[in-house]
């Protein structure tokens, strides 16, 4: 069996799960302080890539970054490199594709925290950076693994923007969840549930890390008053 | 203010579902008004169909209908859903709305898709009064006249005496408008994969055009499977992608319908001959099944007029003969 | 020394308060929802008021004008929450350590030792907030709040979400813990009781409106305004006018000699005004309320409409019940010109 789709699903979903994390943690933290309309709007539009069909949003990010448009073009003659049709052309894809679930996750958390803490820190001498990554990151740390497991896991079903930014060579931008679309339309079942299975396995690997971590550091208590 | 805001979203979220709008599946209206003949027109009025009528698979061209001027005798309404491949949403809309616009009581419902879909979906119990298949292997695998090589599982769906080769499409070699690896010709894709240095487009073996293009390659002695682990080919799900891929540069060409291009607004620089790959011969029958045969001979004799068959080549296709 | 004089619009009304505090306990005493804890993030840095200055020791850390708005990490404000806002995932040594603003990393553990052990800590070091009690997560807060170095500390009702036992305890804990602090401390209350006991001085919050600070003393003698008046227990209010022979009360028809020169347009009547016997005055007993150690008495005076109502606070035990009639004499001393 040809493990190629493996090794590219998984190093394509883990980069963007990566750059998603601190996407969406950096949009999360500095659109919550915004007022309520500018955040109302931007709301949508960072969540529109969830509600728009994946093929729509391949086909839009090939109209922006294909080699004849501004941003493709430019790539193309100073680097000599096209920027779709590659194995990591996926990546622009699957990121646009899984950051409104890392976004609306970890905002949903922030918008829980309690803001006394960060002013405590504050009146302290705690610089701002200290105090989002050792008091508000611990305290909303099952958000922003919730969100963090559901970008992977959504990045590793990611089809239709792939298919048609990164397009499907095998052994070249061959994906798991291409690779079982073009095996099913082809009629090779019995591979494709194969590749069904991986993929399952993958996921209840991750989630099973997930649950492990989670058991070890159990969510500690919230309210530090009376 | 929060209103207005609203309202602006909500068209901004209908604006991105009605973009998306697939178009494989359209219906029309029934149109109630009693329009004036058009002159170009020779409609035929409905006539009455035996079955022993055009057993052959090659084109007829009994196109000989009354010119009666008179509207429908039968005043019935009657619905006809053709399935047919996607490569004639268009065409047929057309066709259909002028058919309807002619016999009142006649409404034409469409469904377009991939032949191996509505194949598919007849064969799970579908209504389907006429089928239009974008190659003879699907309407094969529902022809009980056909042997167990071409209709593996036995299927009897289609009525074959009704069976009929109406339309002929064109395998098309399209590139961007760019063309940046300057391909103009098949033999010069040929050259390009042999040396390595050309993207090309193409369906999957599901998708007819696939097919075509596997036997392309076979013609001129490539190895697709090498080809492919070289890097050369990328397969996309459906034809759209392609003509996205292509349009866009992403690829340096693709292969594709001739009426796929036309749609596309791609640049045609070369088109297959029969010995490359065949003849892609677009099949239609009457189903066995269907309420309404007399009425889906109609429509079909209609879309063999040469009237008809002008709108079908305005597109890319030719009449099959 | 800290000065502050800021406005800020705050929905239907305007904050503006203007005062200093040397060192010692200033109270900020006012209803609830007057504006109290926007005065002090105000002052701390957390909100920013719409026009003023505030000056600490010397530093200017706001000024509109001038455009200076100090971020809260320079201004060395300690600010106490009333929850205490202990970080949940550090713990007691780590959120004390935390707030030690310079020094190496070990000398920042010596510190944060020094101050556990100054705050009878010891052996709760690796607790989380979660773990400790009250008194424990109060002296947590404010060895953490001292450990970065302050020059001034404010506390944001620190007692009124308390009752009972653990009130008292905790307020002699605060009182003892800040008596070593040098600088200015502002405690906010609505508890006059608790400001009383805990700060020399008080400026009364009214409307949004924060005057200068008075000596407590000064405020319980004599408040300067009908809402000061209130918060010290007078319940009875009447306008009153000046003529030659001192100050009369129309609704009570009442002549009070000896009042003072300045203009006055209210009379206040608090309970120690009234003496319940042997006066000229007839009243009916309207209701008798006994707490725990007073009896609170409603009079109605004789001819005064409904509205004329005098509170008088009895021992427990008075004998005095609904329908008596008693002749009360008010003590032109005890009455407040307002």
């Amino acid at each position: 069996m040809d493990w190629y789709p493996l090794l590219n699903s998984l190093r394509i979903a883990a980069i963007s799960t990566f750059v998603i994390f601190f996407a969406g943690l950096f949009f999360a933290y500095y659109i919550a302080k915004l007022p309520r309309l500018v955040k109302g709007v931007l709301d949508v539009v960072l969540t529109l890539p969830l509600v728009l069909p994946p093929t729509v949003v391949g086909y839009l990010l090939l109209r922006l970054l294909g080699p004849k448009r501004p941003v493709g073009a430019w790539f193309l003659s100073v680097f000599g490199v096209k920027l779709v049709m590659n194995w990591w052309s996926a990546i622009f894809a699957t990121a646009v594709v899984i950051f409104p679930l890392m976004y609306r996750t970890v905002r949903g958390a922030f918008e829980s925290f309690d803001e006394t803490l960060a002013c405590a820190g504050q009146t302290l001498g705690l610089s701002n950076r200290y105090i989002f990554w050792h008091i508000r990151m611990p305290y909303c740390r099952q958000g922003v693994l919730a969100g963090t497991v559901l970008a992977f896991a959504r990045a590793l079903g990611e089809y239709g923007a792939t298919s048609m930014i990164a397009g499907y060579t095998p052994g070249r931008t061959a994906t798991i969840s291409t690779t079982v679309y073009q095996l099913w339309r082809t009629d090779n079942d019995a591979l494709a549930f194969r590749w069904v299975l991986v993929n399952i396995a993958i996921s209840a690997v991750v989630l099973l890390a997930v649950n492990m971590l989670e058991r070890k550091n159990p969510a500690r208590g919230r309210k530090g008053g009376a | 203010m929060k209103k207005l805001l609203a309202i602006l979203l909500t068209l901004m979220l209908l604006l991105g579902l009605a973009a998306c709008a697939s178009k494989t599946e359209q219906t029309t209206a029934a149109e109630t008004e009693q329009t004036a003949e058009e002159d170009k027109q020779d409609t035929a009025a409905e006539s009455e169909t035996s079955k022993e009528a055009d057993t052959s698979k090659e084109s007829d061209t009994s196109k000989e209908a009354d010119t009666s001027k008179e509207a429908e005798t039968d005043a019935e309404p009657v619905t006809l859903t053709v399935f047919a491949a996607a490569s004639m949403t268009e065409t047929l809309t057309e066709l259909g709305e002028k058919y309807m616009k002619e016999n009142p009581n006649v409404t034409v419902v469409f469904t377009f898709d991939s032949s191996g879909t509505l194949k598919t979906q007849i064969e799970e119990g579908a209504e389907c009064d006429l089928f239009i298949s974008a190659a003879q292997k699907q309407m094969n695998q529902l022809d009980a006249t056909c042997d167990a090589e071409k209709n593996p599982d036995g299927l009897d769906f289609i009525d074959a005496a009704t069976r009929v080769d109406i339309l002929e499409n064109k395998v098309a070699l399209v590139v961007p408008d760019t063309n940046p690896k300057n391909i103009n010709s098949f033999d010069d894709l040929k050259s390009a994969l042999e040396s390595g240095s050309v993207l090309m487009a193409m369906g999957n073996a599901d998708v007819p055009v696939g097919q075509y293009t596997q036997k392309i390659l076979t013609y001129f002695g490539l190895d697709e499977t090498a080809l492919a682990n070289a890097g050369l080919i990328s397969y996309g799900s459906n034809v759209k992608e392609v003509t996205s891929q292509v349009s866009e540069a992403a690829v340096d060409c693709g292969v594709i319908y001739a009426t796929d291009a036309f749609s596309a607004n791609l640049k045609v620089v070369d088109t297959a001959t029969k010995d490359m790959c065949g003849q892609v011969i677009y099949p239609a029958a009457i189903l066995k099944a269907s309420k309404n045969a007399e009425a889906a001979q109609a429509f079909l004799d209609y879309l063999r007029t040469p009237d008809s068959m002008a709108v079908f080549e305005a597109v890319g296709f030719t009449a099959v003969g | 020394m800290l000065k502050v004089d800021i406005e800020k619009r705050l929905g239907a009304f305007q904050l503006r308060a203007k005062f200093t505090a040397e060192s010692g306990r200033l109270a900020l005493l006012g209803a609830s929802g007057c504006g109290k804890s926007v005065t002090l993030r105000c002052i701390a840095g957390i909100l920013m008021p719409d026009r003023g200055t505030v000056e600490l020791d010397g530093v200017t850390l706001f000024d509109s004008e001038r455009r200076i708005h100090l971020p809260p990490q320079k201004r060395q404000v300690g600010y106490l929450f009333q929850q205490y806002a202990l970080f949940p995932n550090m713990t007691v040594e780590k959120n004390i350590r935390c707030a030690i603003r310079t020094g190496s990393a070990r000398e920042k553990d010596e510190q944060a030792a020094e101050k556990i052990r100054a705050f009878r800590l010891t052996g709760l070091e690796k607790k989380l907030p979660a773990q400790l009690s009250g008194g424990e997560q109060q002296r947590v807060a404010l060895a953490r709040i001292l450990a970065s170095e302050p020059r001034a500390i404010l506390l944001d009702e620190p007692l009124s979400a308390l009752d009972g036992f653990l009130r008292w305890e905790l307020e002699q804990e605060l009182s003892e813990l800040l008596s070593d602090f040098g600088g200015p401390v502002v405690w906010v209350s609505h508890d006059l009781d608790e400001c009383c006991r805990n700060c020399a001085r008080v400026s009364v919050m009214e409307n949004g409106k924060a005057g200068e600070p008075v000596a407590m003393d000064a405020l319980l003698k004599s408040p300067a305004t009908v809402g000061a008046a209130r918060l010290t227990g007078c319940r009875s209010f009447f306008p009153a006018e000046r003529c030659r022979e001192g100050a009369r009360i129309p609704a009570l028809g009442l002549l009070l000699p000896d009042a003072p020169q300045r203009s006055f347009t209210t009379v206040g009547i608090p309970s120690d005004a009234i003496g319940m016997t042997g006066g000229s005055l007839a009243c009916t007993v309207r209701s008798v309320t006994r707490g725990r150690l007073s009896a609170s008495v409603l009079l109605l005076p004789d001819g005064g409409g409904t509205d004329a109502m005098l509170c008088a606070e009895l021992p427990r035990d008075a004998a005095i019940a609904p329908g008596d009639t008693v002749r009360i004499a008010i003590r032109p001393g005890q009455v407040l010109y307002l």
